[in-house]
């Protein structure tokens, strides 16, 4: 019976603690990693595009990312916060990109895209040990799907749109949270983009976060960016036209990259830095205002 | 009997709980060796394990034994940062430095095993003083939750002993760096909420074996200086050509061009066509009243 128990612990123990799941971090449920290794070539030839050689069947040290994003949209490769290379999805979302010229070391690599409205996806970031002679490769990669409402606030018992694009005919989860959460299920279009109408009547008055993951054949993204509205007394429509910047892009250009860091930097620590700089708001520039920008990272 | 199970079943929900409700990072040091010979170049490593959580900053206050130990240097070999927010700085007998992920860390994956481990922060580079017996210390750790809101986490940190002797374990070379920092693209840009509205360059770049020693921008046939990003530029007319230099800790150079972004390539460009139609204008007025007067 202790014998029994002891290994019940010890199961449970490994199963629910450490090692962490990779998977379990990420963007998407269903990436996985997978490595060739084979005789290192230092230069691709006209079989880069496969990370192999045609001529000797070596393999040159590199990552390969594999996945869907948005139909048609630019996908970016950042290589330790900074743009590399970008590659564009096919109709069906689809992408390949191979980042090649790499010496063996640690890097943080990210994907992002942009929907066919400018909405941009989450960062999906992978920190690899790149080995001499070996070449990576990410699949399963899947972008949560890009999200937006058409108001901002919502009369209760009208309706909100909730609307956005990821792989076309997919099934998207809607999740509205706030006390209580709400699931909704939908399928996106040929095109990827999905509409909800949401009848505000089943909600209290009060504030709401909606967000949405969706899942094609045997591939799941997890969720993606949260969205605000309100239900209340009056209707309030979302300018859609207008940009919105978020607070880390500091010189408004819309990307949160090494120029907004370095922005930041200049003002590290100093007195009387200007209020667009603090983006906690606690009349210093710290640490913590370059962990808000490192969570916006655009590249 | 019962006693036993319910001392499994708090064992049970401590190990199910606990490591699951609260969310602490750790970081630590390591040393290929804990017993230095007197006399070298030695190093340590500060590595951080996430548990799992996405983390995207850290900024730690380390405390050496000075008796022991001389501060030289520090190098980014595997390192995890992507960006010194402070980089690694001696003060009497501590070292300070912060750093971001950008994008967020939650652990390194090796592909070939796809096994995830703790990922390394910096390595500290001390001289081995004298003999005698020490320790390093975290005289404070923050780090902090990739969630947008700089979430200080819950970080664990342990002290570590080690001794210097004649009789120490003696470390292969590890300041080995041969290839040139990484290739970067700097930018030249203006805000008008900074410097002014006057035209900087920014630039940054990783050396993944040794580190980045400094960077140099030269303008023209100005000369080059040592400069930090972003980098204030004399001449604002943007005509000089900007060379920028990442110089790692070896001595290694990489030099990039600058690569006006199309936006202020644009401005630029439209100020120049400007000035060139008003002294198109102006000749042309010149001329035609010089012919009149004639």
């Amino acid at each position: 019976m202790k014998q029994f128990v002891a290994t019940l612990l010890l199961t449970i123990f490994i199963v629910s603690g450490y090692p962490h799941s990779y998977v379990e971090a990420q963007s998407s449920e269903s990436v996985s990693i997978t490595a060739q290794v084979g005789e290192v070539i230092d230069e691709c030839d006209s079989d880069c595009e496969s990370g192999q050689s045609g001529g000797t069947g070596g393999i040159f040290t590199g990552v390969k990312f594999i996945g869907r994003a948005y139909p048609l949209s630019t996908v970016v490769i950042l290589k330790d916060g900074q743009r590399i290379t970008s590659t564009v999805a096919g109709p069906d979302a689809r992408f390949e990109v191979l980042v090649s010229g790499l010496s063996p070391s640690v890097y943080t690599f990210s994907v992002i895209s942009e929907d066919s409205f400018g909405r941009r996806s989450v960062l999906f970031t992978f920190p690899l040990t790149i080995t001499k002679g070996v070449l990576a490769t990410i699949s399963g990669i899947f972008l949560p799907p890009t999200i937006d409402t058409d108001n901002i606030e919502v009369k209760k018992g009208d309706k909100v749109s909730i609307f956005g694009q990821t792989v076309p005919n997919s099934n998207v989860t809607i999740n509205i949270d706030s006390l209580v959460t709400n699931y909704f299920q939908i399928s996106s279009d040929n095109a990827g983009v999905y509409l909800f109408d949401l009848d505000t009547s089943i909600l209290e008055y009060g504030d709401y976060l909606a967000k949405s993951k969706a899942a094609y054949l045997s591939e799941a993204s997890q969720f993606g960016k949260l969205v605000y509205f309100k239900v209340g007394k009056t209707t309030i429509a979302k300018d859609q036209t207008s940009t919105a910047y978020v607070d880390a892009d500091l010189n408004q250009d819309g990307y949160v990259n090494i120029v907004d860091f370095s922005i930041l930097a200049y003002w590290y620590k100093k007195q009387n830095s200007p209020v667009y700089v603090d983006l906690n708001s606690d009349t210093i520039v710290t640490v913590v205002d370059f962990s808000i920008m490192a969570f916006y990272w655009t590249g | 009997m019962k006693r036993f199970l319910l001392l499994c079943s708090i064992v049970l929900a401590v190990m199910c709980g606990g490591t699951r409700t609260v969310f602490a990072a750790e970081v630590y040091f390591s040393s290929p060796t804990q017993d230095f010979k007197t006399g070298d170049k030695i190093y340590f490593d500060i590595s951080i394990d996430s548990l799992g959580e996405s983390v995207n900053a850290i900024e730690s206050d380390i405390l050496f034994p000075q008796d022991l130990l001389e501060y030289v240097d520090y190098y980014e070999t595997n390192s995890i940062i992507t960006g010194w927010v402070d980089a690694p700085v001696k003060n009497g007998n501590s070292v300070r430095f912060a750093g971001i992920i950008a994008g967020g860390f939650s652990g390194l994956v090796d592909p070939v095993t796809n096994y995830v481990s703790p990922a390394r922060v910096v390595r500290l580079v001390f001289l081995a003083k004298k003999e005698g017996v020490g320790s390093l210390s975290f005289a404070s750790s923050d780090v902090f939750k990739n969630d947008g809101k700089g979430t200080a986490l819950e970080t664990k940190t342990l002290p570590y002993q080690f001794s210097v002797s004649n009789e120490g374990t003696a470390l292969r070379d590890f300041s080995y760096d041969t290839n040139p920092p990484e290739p970067f693209s700097p930018l030249i840009k203006r805000d008008d909420r900074f410097f002014a509205g006057k035209y900087f360059v920014v630039f940054e770049t990783r050396d993944k074996e040794t580190g980045i020693a400094y960077f140099k921008v030269k303008e023209g046939l100005r000369s080059w200086i040592t400069a930090t990003s972003p980098h204030l530029l004399k001449d604002q007319s943007l005509t000089s050509l900007v060379r920028v230099v990442a110089v790692d800790k070896n001595g290694n150079e990489r030099e990039a061009q600058i690569s006006l972004d199309q936006h202020t390539f644009n401005k630029a460009g439209f100020v120049v066509f400007v000035g060139l139609f008003i002294l198109l204008v102006g000749v042309i007025i010149f001329a035609y009243v010089y012919t009149r007067k004639k």
